[in-house]
């Protein structure tokens, strides 16, 4: 699928400064060796996604006037509130104008490239001028409520919140696309309780390791082919390819399925972890990707995929921000 | 890759010496993380996609072996 008409302007991103190791478990060494995440950095209890977004967009916004944006996206899986969206109160925080249109969506680890696809689909249709995405998620559990149980999960994760600024431009490179869905996954990552179908159940995350694992490495790698094949390159043609960054296994594999150089392929989790919609946004930062052709393959909870091709000339990385 | 250096890369896995007769529920550092790394390498190594449903019925190494067998001289 391709879109043209839009841009993507600058990416931001912000991470806790507490990190965490893996001290704490037995085999910690052996666990992050295997994961290949040494620390992750761990949001307070009172820091949630929509705080991290906010400081990761601050930057963006001493550059895109608050008023020349007319319509803000929020993407999380840990809102402020069900009711209201929390995309009404960031436009609030960030003083953002009347005539700004703002909304949530529901996605986790496709999030990033999700949220492009709506940006640039609703900036191509002329439904906006400019758009700020916000992506950003906490999956880490708070250092007191980490139970034996936890241990399949609780290596894996880090915080972050990510801010893009993304405008309506007919001169724009195309963007290519390849989204889809496999509802029949739906329960290899679930947090029971996060909702009204099992309302007071856990609110931890429960992961079937295994078929996440093998539903990857059997889906994931041929979208991202699909996606250069739309673009019409070869993998070779790629400046940078930027996965969702699941956990070390994950993106060695997909990386040799695709053919792709240690050099093309973008590896920025040995020290955030993985931090879920906001990892790809976060791994462009923390790697100062530089701007070229970019594949992107946002893929997990769902199932859930979506890749896209695209080159990134202009777009413009801003320094990672540490909140205090 | 014959049937042995199969078992031993079984070994490397678990990091413990087994057989054939090896039972799964006897080695103690079969985990999550094991069967990845098997996953892993059975596509790596051997071509073969091993689905997690056929995994969880292997009950020992002779088990595992037969997820690839076709792959094994």
């Amino acid at each position: 699928m391709r879109v043209s008409g839009a841009r993507i302007r600058a990416v931001s991103a912000a991470v806790p400064s507490h990190r965490r190791g893996h001290d704490h478990w037995p085999d910690g060494a052996k666990v992050a060796k295997f994961i290949g995440i040494k620390e992750r950095r761990v949001a307070p209890p009172d820091v949630l996604p929509s705080d991290m977004c906010y400081e990761a967009a601050l930057p963006l916004l001493e550059r895109y006037p608050r008023d020349s944006i007319d319509c803000l996206i929020n993407i999380t899986q840990a809102p402020d509130y069900t009711v209201p969206a929390t995309s009404c109160i960031l436009h609030e925080r960030l003083g953002l104008s009347k005539g700004c249109a703002a909304f949530d969506v529901t996605q986790g680890c496709s999030a990033y490239t999700y949220g492009i696809w709506i940006a640039s689909c609703i900036l191509a249709a002329g439904g906006a001028k400019r758009v700020l995405l916000l992506v950003g998620d906490v999956n880490s559990i708070p250092e007191e409520d980490i139970q034996p149980s936890d241990k399949a999960t609780e290596p894996l994760f880090g915080d972050a919140g990510s801010a893009t600024i993304l405008d309506a431009d007919p001169d724009a490179h195309p963007m290519h696309y390849v989204n889809g869905t496999d509802g029949s996954g739906w329960d290899f990552l679930v947090v029971p309780g996060s909702g009204r179908r099992q309302f007071g159940a856990t609110t931890k995350l429960a992961m079937k390791g295994v078929e996440v694992f093998e539903f990857t490495m059997r889906e994931v790698p041929p979208v991202a082919q699909r996606a250069l094949a739309e673009a019409g390159w070869r993998v070779e043609d790629c400046d940078a390819i930027v996965a969702h960054q699941a956990n070390g296994v994950i993106l060695d594999s997909i990386r040799r399925k695709i053919g792709a150089t240690e050099e093309q392929f973008v590896r920025g989790i040995e020290y955030f972890g993985n931090t879920g919609g906001p990892s790809i946004a976060l791994a462009i930062v923390s790697e100062k990707v530089e701007p070229g052709k970019w594949l992107l393959v946002g893929f997990g909870v769902g199932m859930s995929w979506s890749a896209l091709a695209f080159d990134a000339e202009g777009v413009v990385i801003y320094p990672l921000v540490q909140m205090p | 890759m014959t049937r042995q250096e199969f078992i031993s890369k079984v070994s490397a896995l678990v990091e413990q010496e087994v057989d054939e007769e090896t039972r799964l529920a006897a080695i103690l550092t079969w985990d999550s993380m094991c069967a990845i790394s098997f996953i892993v390498m059975a596509d790596k190594d051997l071509g073969v996609s091993v689905s997690p449903p056929s995994l969880l019925q292997c009950t020992t190494v002779a088990d595992l072996a037969n997820l690839v067998k076709d792959r094994l001289v």
